[in-house]
C-alpha cells in the first residue's frame, strides 16, 4: 500500500471509529433517561403496592417515592400532600420541608379528584393554598385519587428556567398518582377493618365478661331465695311445728292455753304464706306472666317506694325474657330513683313499642347526677347486662338538677 | 358597596311588538358594582333573559338607559355596540354556543382575534387559560368530542379570555347534572373572587345561592335585590 491509500484507510477509520463512539454515547445517555424515568414509575407499580403489603410503613414508602421522583425529574421539591377531614397536610417531600395543611371543601375535593395533572394557573383557581410562599416556579400537580374520592396531591417544582417539566413528567406523574390512589384506597380499607375488628373483639370481649356476670348474679340470686327461705318462711315453719306439738301436749292440760296457740298458728300460716308470696313475687311476679307489662309495671309502680306512675301504650304480648328484662330494668330504675333522686322527687315509666323495638324510659324528678363523678354502679351494670342478654341496650341522661332518664331499647324478632 | 358601578340601568323599558304588544321590561332600575356577582332569578316569561339581553346589548331596548364601565349603550349605533361588546363583554349561554368545527382552544382564542391580538399571543393565552380550567388534555378536541361539563368549561374560558368588563350568564347550568353543575358553578365563583364581575341569569336556587346578591323578578318588575346607587 503507497502512503496516500494508507492516509485515506486511516482517516476512514478513525471517521468509524468516531461515529460507533459518539452512537453508543448517545444510546447510553438515552438508556440513562429512560432508566431513570422508569425509576418513579416501576417504585409506585412494583415497591409501593409490594411493600405496602409486607408491612413497610406508609410514612417510609412516600418519603422513598418523593425521592425518586426529585431524583427522576431533577426537581427542585416532590411534595406528597394526604387529604384527610377535610385537611391536605404534607405527608413526605424531598428535601423536607415543613408547609402548613390547607382546608379543603369537598366541592374542592371532588374538583381536584377529577382533575388531570395540571399547572400552577390550575391550583390558582382551585388550590391556592398550595402555592402560597412558592414564588413562580414550573410546577406540576397530580391528584391522587380513587373512585373520585380525593386523598392526596402529588407536586413537582422545578425552578421556571428549566425546561418544560410538564412534557417530560406529566404521563409518569399521572401513573405514580394512580398508583399512589390505588395504595391508599387499600391501606385505608385495611385500617377500617382492623378497626372494625378491634371493635368486634371488644365486643366478645365484652358479651364473654357479660355472660360470666350474668351467671355470677343468677348464682348469688339462687343463694339469696335460699337464704330468705331460710331466714323466712322456714323459721314460720320450724315455729309452727313447734307451736303444733305445744297444742298436742296441751289440749288436755291447758285449753284455754291451747286455743291461744292456736290462733297464733294460724297467725304464723299467713306470715309464711306472705313471706312465700313475696318471695316468689320477686322471682317472677305473676302479675307479669298473666298480663305482661300492661298490668305489672303500673302494680310495680304502686308499690314502689317513691311515687311512681307508668304509662304502657298497647305494646302486647313479648317472650317472658324479654318482658322480664324490661320489667326487671324497670324496678331497678324505680329503686335507684328512691335511693338516690331525694326527698319528693317523682318518677314516670314509659313504655312504647317503635321501629321493630320495645322502648322504655325511666324519667325522676330528682336531683340529677353527673355521670362522669359518679361512674356506673352495680345497678347500672346489671340492667345493662339483663338487657344485652335479650339484645337490648342502655342509656342514661342526666344532669346535676335536671333529673335522670334511664332509656332502654330491645329489638323484637319479626313475626 | 364601593359605589364604583360597573352596570346601570335606569327605567329599562323593553316591548315586544306582535299580534299583541307585550311590555317584557317594565322600568327597570338595576346596579351592579365592580367585582360583584348577582343572580337574576324569577319565573319563566319575568323578563330575565330579555333584561340580560338588553343589558349586555344582544338586544335594543325602548326606553331608559344602560351604561356599563361608563359607557351610554342607548347612544351608541348598532355597529359600535357590537364592536363594544366583542371587546368588553364575556357570555355564556345554556346550549354553550361553541363553533363545533374549531378545537377547544380555537373556540377560546375567537375574542381574543376579534381583538386583533397576534395568533401565536392568542394562542398561548388560550392554552394557559385551558390549562386553569383543567382542560389543557382537551385543547385540541372539538366541541363534539367533549362532555357537556366540557364544553361548558370551555365556553366559561372563551367567556373569560380576553378580560370582559362582565360576564353575562345566561342559565350556564341549565344542561348539566348537578356534579358538573357544582364545578361549573365554583369555578364563576373563583373568577369573580379574582375580581371578575359576573351576572347570571338561573332557575337554580343552589345557583342563586352562591352569589353575593339575588335580584328577583316578576312581570317585568323587579320585586327585590335591584342595588343601590351610591349617589
Amino acid at each position: 500500500m503507497d502512503a496516500p491509500t494508507l492516509i485515506l484507510v486511516g482517516l476512514l477509520a478513525a471517521i468509524l471509529l468516531a461515529s460507533i463512539i459518539y452512537s453508543s454515547a448517545v444510546a447510553s445517555a438515552r438508556r440513562r433517561h429512560v432508566g431513570a424515568s422508569l425509576t418513579a414509575i416501576d417504585f409506585a407499580r412494583g415497591s409501593f403496592a409490594s411493600q405496602l403489603s409486607r408491612g413497610v410503613p406508609m410514612h417510609e414508602l412516600l418519603l422513598q417515592l418523593v425521592e425518586a421522583l426529585h431524583d427522576t425529574f431533577k426537581l427542585d421539591s416532590a411534595e406528597l400532600w394526604l387529604c384527610e377531614n377535610d385537611r391536605l397536610a404534607l405527608a413526605a417531600s424531598e428535601p423536607t420541608g415543613e408547609r402548613k395543611p390547607i382546608a379543603v371543601t369537598p366541592a374542592e375535593q371532588s374538583i381536584a379528584a377529577n382533575a388531570r395533572v395540571s399547572s400552577a394557573a390550575w391550583a390558582k383557581v382551585w388550590l391556592p393554598e398550595l402555592l402560597d410562599g412558592r414564588g413562580n416556579p414550573s410546577m406540576r400537580i397530580a391528584p391522587i385519587s380513587h373512585s373520585g374520592q380525593l386523598f392526596g396531591v402529588i407536586v413537582a417544582e422545578r425552578a421556571r428556567k428549566a425546561a418544560a417539566l410538564a412534557a417530560e413528567a406529566d404521563e409518569t406523574l399521572d401513573e405514580v398518582a394512580r398508583e399512589v390512589g390505588v395504595g391508599v384506597n387499600k391501606a385505608r380499607l385495611d385500617a377500617a377493618l382492623e378497626r372494625s375488628l378491634d371493635q368486634l373483639r371488644h365486643q366478645a370481649d365484652e358479651l364473654q365478661a357479660s355472660r360470666g356476670r350474668l351467671v355470677a348474679a343468677a348464682d348469688a340470686e339462687r343463694r339469696r331465695i335460699e337464704r330468705d327461705l331460710h331466714d323466712g318462711a322456714q323459721q314460720h315453719l320450724v315455729a309452727m311445728a313447734i307451736k303444733a306439738k305445744l297444742i298436742e301436749q296441751l289440749t288436755d292440760k291447758d285449753p284455754s292455753r291451747a286455743l291461744q296457740l292456736t290462733h297464733q298458728l294460724q297467725q304464723d300460716a299467713s306470715a309464711a304464706l306472705d313471706e312465700l308470696r313475696s318471695l316468689a313475687h320477686g322471682i317472677y311476679p305473676p302479675l307479669l306472666s298473666s298480663g305482661g307489662l300492661a298490668e305489672a309495671l303500673p302494680s310495680a309502680c304502686r308499690r314502689a317506694p317513691l311515687t311512681a306512675s307508668a304509662e304502657v301504650d298497647g305494646v302486647g304480648r313479648h317472650p317472658a325474657e324479654v318482658e322480664s328484662a324490661v320489667y326487671f330494668c324497670c324496678l331497678e330504675a324505680l329503686q335507684n330513683a328512691a335511693k338516690y333522686a331525694g326527698e319528693g322527687a317523682e318518677a314516670h315509666v314509659h313504655v312504647w313499642k317503635d321501629d321493630g323495638k320495645l322502648r322504655f324510659e325511666i324519667t325522676d324528678t330528682g336531683s340529677g347526677f353527673d355521670a362522669r363523678d359518679t361512674g356506673e354502679g352495680a345497678g347500672l351494670t346489671n340492667m345493662r347486662d339483663r338487657l344485652g342478654a335479650v339484645g337490648g341496650t342502655l342509656e342514661i341522661e342526666s344532669a346535676r338538677g335536671k333529673g335522670t332518664c334511664i332509656r332502654g331499647a330491645v329489638p323484637l324478632a319479626e313475626r | 358597596m364601593t359605589g364604583d358601578l360597573i352596570v346601570d340601568a335606569h327605567r329599562l323599558r323593553k316591548v315586544y311588538h306582535g299580534a299583541d304588544e307585550v311590555e317584557a321590561l317594565r322600568g327597570i332600575d338595576l346596579v351592579v358594582d365592580r367585582g360583584e356577582m348577582v343572580a337574576i332569578v324569577g319565573p319563566s316569561g319575568s323578563g330575565k333573559t330579555t333584561l340580560l339581553n338588553c343589558l349586555a346589548g344582544l338586544d335594543t331596548f325602548d326606553g331608559g338607559q344602560v351604561v356599563i364601565d361608563g359607557q351610554d349603550l342607548s347612544s351608541m349605533s348598532d355597529r359600535s355596540r357590537t364592536a363594544y361588546r366583542s371587546r368588553n363583554m364575556g357570555f355564556v349561554f345554556q346550549a354553550f354556543n361553541l363553533l363545533p368545527v374549531l378545537s377547544a382552544a380555537e373556540n377560546v382564542e375567537i375574542p381574543l382575534l376579534l381583538q386583533g391580538v397576534g395568533a401565536r399571543e392568542s394562542r398561548r393565552r388560550s392554552l394557559d387559560m385551558l390549562e386553569t380550567l383543567g382542560l389543557a388534555h382537551r385543547a385540541n378536541h372539538r366541541p363534539d368530542q367533549l362532555s357537556g361539563g366540557e364544553q361548558q368549561r370551555v365556553a366559561v374560558a372563551r367567556a373569560l379570555i380576553h378580560k370582559p368588563a362582565v360576564v353575562w350568564a345566561d342559565e350556564p347550568t341549565g344542561n348539566l347534572d348537578s356534579e358538573v353543575t357544582n364545578v361549573i358553578v365554583e369555578l364563576l365563583v373563583r373568577m369573580n373572587k379574582t375580581g371578575q364581575t359576573i351576572v347570571l341569569v338561573t332557575h337554580n336556587p343552589q345557583v342563586a345561592g352562591r352569589t353575593q346578591r339575588t335580584v328577583r323578578m316578576r312581570d317585568g318588575r323587579i320585586d327585590s335585590g335591584a342595588g343601590l346607587r351610591a349617589s
